[in-house]
C-alpha cells in the first residue's frame, strides 16, 4: 500500500506482513506485534508529514526493522542471556536446527539475514534498513552466513579457518 | 569456500523452507494496540515515570558500582534528632505541571460505603461513556487532589487493573491511602479531598466524586528534609529504610549482586516524578537505621519535561526500592517501588545556572570523515565527566526536516579529554551531511524521552 488514504488503510494492508517480518527478527510473535504497533503509533504521531511521502509503507517498515533489532538486543541484555526463540520449541517448524542457529546470531546479523534471504533485500537495501554502511551490512551477512553454516555443519560454506 | 553473497545459496534455501510465523489476521484490537502505544508515548513521562527512572538509575548504579567500593559510607553521616528542623513551605507550593480539574464522570467506588477507612481495599468501576478509555489495562488511574488552580496526583500510589467485562466496564483495585504525598509533604485526604482520576482517550480527565475518607493518623515517612541550601546541597534524614525482603533473599543467595537494593533520584515533582539525567545521587543506605545524607543537586534538572528550575518549582529526593526480586542462575527480575518522596525547593538566592553548551571547531570546509573538536562546557560541577560520558552520547543530526527516519546518527566516542573547568573535549569524526544540507551535533543524556542537553552551531559536511 504505497499511497494509503489513511494510516488505518496502510495498517490493514501491512500489519500481517510486518508482524511476520518482525517475528523473524525478534523470534517472538507477541514482541513482533508490539513492535509493529509501536511503529504505527510513531507513524500516527507524524502522519501529516509521512502521508506526503512517496512510500509511507517503506517508512513504517524501516521503523519496524530498527525497532525489532533494538528490541531483540534489549531483551537479550535485560535477560543477561540469549533471548529464547519461541519458534525453536514449535514442533510444527520444519527446521528446528536452523531456528536454533538463527537464534544464536546477534540481532543486527539476524536482521541482515532475514532481510537478505527472506525479504529479498540487496546488500545496499539491508544497509539502508539497518542504518549502517554497505560494507558493514556485507560484513554482517558474510559473518552471519559463516556462523549459520558452522552451526548447521554446512562444510562447503564454512570459510577456511573456521 | 563460498564468499559471494547469494540469496539462493543453501542457507537461503533452508531459510525459505521455514513455515511463516503464525500471525492472526489484522484484528481491531491490534489497531487498539497502536492507539495504546500512542497514548503511552504521550503520557509515558507522567504515568510511568518510575519505570523510566528505574532504567536510568540502573545504568547509573551500574556505573557507580564500578568505581565505588564498600557501602557508600563516604556519603553518610549519622546526625542527632536535634539537627532535624522541617522547612516551612507555603500552601500549595508550585509544581512543574498542574493538571486541569477532572470531570466527575464514569468512575465510581463499588465495594465500599462512605466513609472509606484508610487501608481499605476498594474496587473502582470505569464505564466507557461518554469518554472512551481504550487501554483500560495499562491504566493511568491515580489518586488525585486539588492543587493550585487545578489538580495533581500522588505519583507513589498505584491503582491495579482487576478485570473487564463484555459491557465495557472495567474494575480496578486500590488500597485507599489516608494521606497522599504532595509537594507540601504528606497531606490528609480528609483535609485535602482525594478522588480517583484518569485520562480518557480524548484527553478529558474523568474522576470519581471527591471521596469521603477516614484518613486516620499520618503514616511515618521514612525520610524527611533537613535543609536545602543555595549551594544546592539537600540534606535528608532517612530513618528505618530497609531493603525489601525479596532483595535480601536474592543478595544472600548470589555471590555478587548485580541488582541494587534501591535508588535515589533527584526529580521534579508533580503528578509524576521527572528525574535528572545527569547527576547521580548516592545509593540510599538501606539498613533500617537512621542516617543523614547530603545530596549535591543542581538548580536546573535535565528531565523528560525539559530543564526544570528547582528554585521556581518543587523538586524532590525520591527513594525507590527494588521489590519482588526473582532470580535464577542467568538472570533476575524485579520492579521498583517508590518508598518515599522528600520535596524541596532551593532558595531564591541560589546562583543561576546555565545548561551545558557544545561548540565545534572547525565548522567550515568540512568533508566526510574529517575530525572536528567538540568542546562541552558548563556541565554542572557535580557531574563526573567520566561517569557522565558513559551515559550520554553525541549524535550528528540533520538541521532541516529531510523526511528521514532518524534525524541523528551516533558514533562511539573514545577520546574524551577532561578539561580543568569540568568540561569535556572529544575528537569527533563527522560524516557527510545528507544532500550537503546543514547538520549539527547533539549532546544526549537520559535515554529515550529526554530532550537533548545541548546542540552545536550548524555546519555542512561535504562528501
Amino acid at each position: 500500500v504505497d499511497n494509503p488514504d489513511t494510516l488505518r488503510e496502510l495498517f490493514d494492508g501491512e500489519y500481517v506482513p510486518l508482524v511476520r517480518l518482525a517475528t523473524l527478527i525478534t523470534g517472538d510473535v507477541a514482541v513482533a506485534e508490539d513492535v509493529v504497533q509501536e511503529a504505527f503509533a510513531r507513524a500516527l504521531a507524524r502522519w501529516k508529514r509521512i502521508e506526503h511521502y512517496d512510500k509511507p509503507g517503506a517508512w513504517v517498515r524501516r521503523v519496524v526493522i530498527r525497532l525489532a533489532v533494538r528490541t531483540r538486543g534489549k531483551r537479550a541484555r535485560e535477560m543477561h542471556a540469549p533471548v529464547p526463540d519461541t519458534g525453536v520449541a514449535d514442533p510444527a517448524q520444519p527446521d528446528p536446527d536452523l531456528l536454533t542457529a538463527l537464534d544464536g546470531l546477534p540481532p543486527n546479523k539476524r536482521a541482515a539475514v532475514v532481510l537478505f534471504y527472506l525479504e529479498g533485500f540487496s546488500t545496499e537495501e539491508v544497509a539502508e534498513a539497518l542504518d549502517v554502511p554497505a560494507s558493514t551490512a556485507r560484513s554482517h551477512l558474510h559473518r552471519a552466513r559463516a556462523e549459520l553454516a558452522r552451526r548447521l555443519s554446512l562444510a562447503e560454506m564454512v570459510p577456511d579457518g573456521n | 569456500m563460498a564468499t559471494d553473497l547469494d540469496p539462493n545459496d543453501p542457507i537461503g534455501e533452508r531459510l525459505r523452507s521455514l513455515s511463516e510465523p503464525a500471525v492472526a489476521p489484522s484484528p481491531d484490537n491490534a489497531w487498539d494496540g497502536v492507539q495504546r502505544h500512542r497514548r503511552t508515548r504521550q503520557t509515558r513521562n507522567r504515568v510511568t515515570a518510575l519505570g523510566a527512572v528505574a532504567v536510568v538509575l540502573v545504568v547509573a548504579v551500574a556505573a557507580f558500582a564500578v568505581t565505588q567500593s564498600g557501602d557508600g559510607s563516604d556519603h553518610v553521616q549519622v546526625v542527632t534528632p536535634s539537627t532535624i528542623a522541617p522547612t516551612a513551605e507555603p500552601v500549595d507550593p508550585p509544581i512543574y505541571d498542574v493538571l486541569p480539574v477532572a470531570k466527575t464522570a464514569q468512575l465510581a467506588i463499588k465495594n465500599s460505603a462512605a466513609p472509606i477507612k484508610a487501608g481499605t481495599e476498594v474496587h473502582i468501576e470505569l464505564t466507557q461513556s461518554p469518554h472512551k478509555v481504550g487501554d483500560t489495562i495499562n491504566t493511568n488511574a491515580r489518586v488525585c487532589f486539588p492543587w493550585a488552580d487545578g489538580e495533581t496526583c500522588d505519583p507513589s500510589v498505584e491503582v491495579s487493573w482487576v478485570e473487564g467485562d463484555s459491557n465495557g466496564t472495567t474494575t480496578y483495585r486500590l488500597t485507599m491511602p489516608g494521606w497522599v504525598r504532595t509537594a507540601a509533604g504528606l497531606r490528609s485526604c480528609e483535609e485535602i479531598g482525594c478522588r480517583i482520576a484518569m485520562q480518557a482517550d480524548d484527553g478529558t480527565r474523568i474522576a470519581t466524586p471527591v471521596l469521603d475518607i477516614e484518613s486516620g493518623p499520618a503514616p511515618a515517612e521514612p525520610a524527611s528534609l533537613v535543609s536545602a541550601g543555595a549551594d544546592g546541597v539537600v540534606r535528608v534524614v532517612m530513618d528505618g529504610l530497609d531493603a525489601d525482603e525479596s532483595w535480601k533473599r536474592y543478595a544472600a543467595a548470589v555471590d555478587k549482586e548485580s541488582l541494587s537494593a534501591g535508588w535515589t533520584g533527584i526529580c521534579a515533582l508533580g503528578d509524576s516524578i521527572e528525574c535528572d539525567s545527569i547527576v547521580r545521587a548516592p545509593e540510599p543506605v538501606l539498613d533500617g537505621q537512621r542516617h543523614a545524607v547530603d545530596i549535591q543537586t543542581n538548580r536546573l534538572l535535565h528531565t523528560p519535561e525539559g530543564w526544570i528550575d528547582c528554585v521556581e518549582v518543587t523538586c524532590a529526593i525520591v527513594i525507590s526500592l527494588t521489590v519482588g526480586v526473582t532470580w535464577n542462575s542467568q538472570s533476575s527480575g524485579s520492579y521498583a517501588e517508590i518508598a518515599t518522596i522528600v520535596p524541596y525547593r532551593l532558595p531564591a538566592d541560589t546562583p543561576p545556572m546555565t545548561p551545558p553548551t557544545m561548540t565545534v571547531t572547525p565548522t567550515e570546509n568540512l568533508h566526510d570523515k574529517d575530525v572536528v573538536t567538540v568542546t562541552i562546557r558548563d556541565l554542572p560541577g557535580n557531574v563526573d565527566p567520566i561517569k557522565w560520558r558513559e551515559l550520554g552520547g553525541i549524535g550528528q543530526c540533520a538541521a532541516e526536516d529531510l523526511r528521514m527516519i532518524r534525524d541523528c546518527t551516533f558514533a562511539t566516542q573514545k577520546t574524551f579529554t577532561e578539561l580543568p573547568d569540568n568540561g569535556l573535549r572529544v575528537e569527533y569524526p563527522v560524516r557527510a551531511c545528507y544532500n550537503a544540507r546543514p547538520c549539527y551535533l547533539s549532546l544526549q543524556a537520559g535515554g529515550n524521552g529526554y530532550p537533548e542537553l545541548a546542540r552545536s552551531e550548524t555546519f555542512t559536511v561535504l562528501p
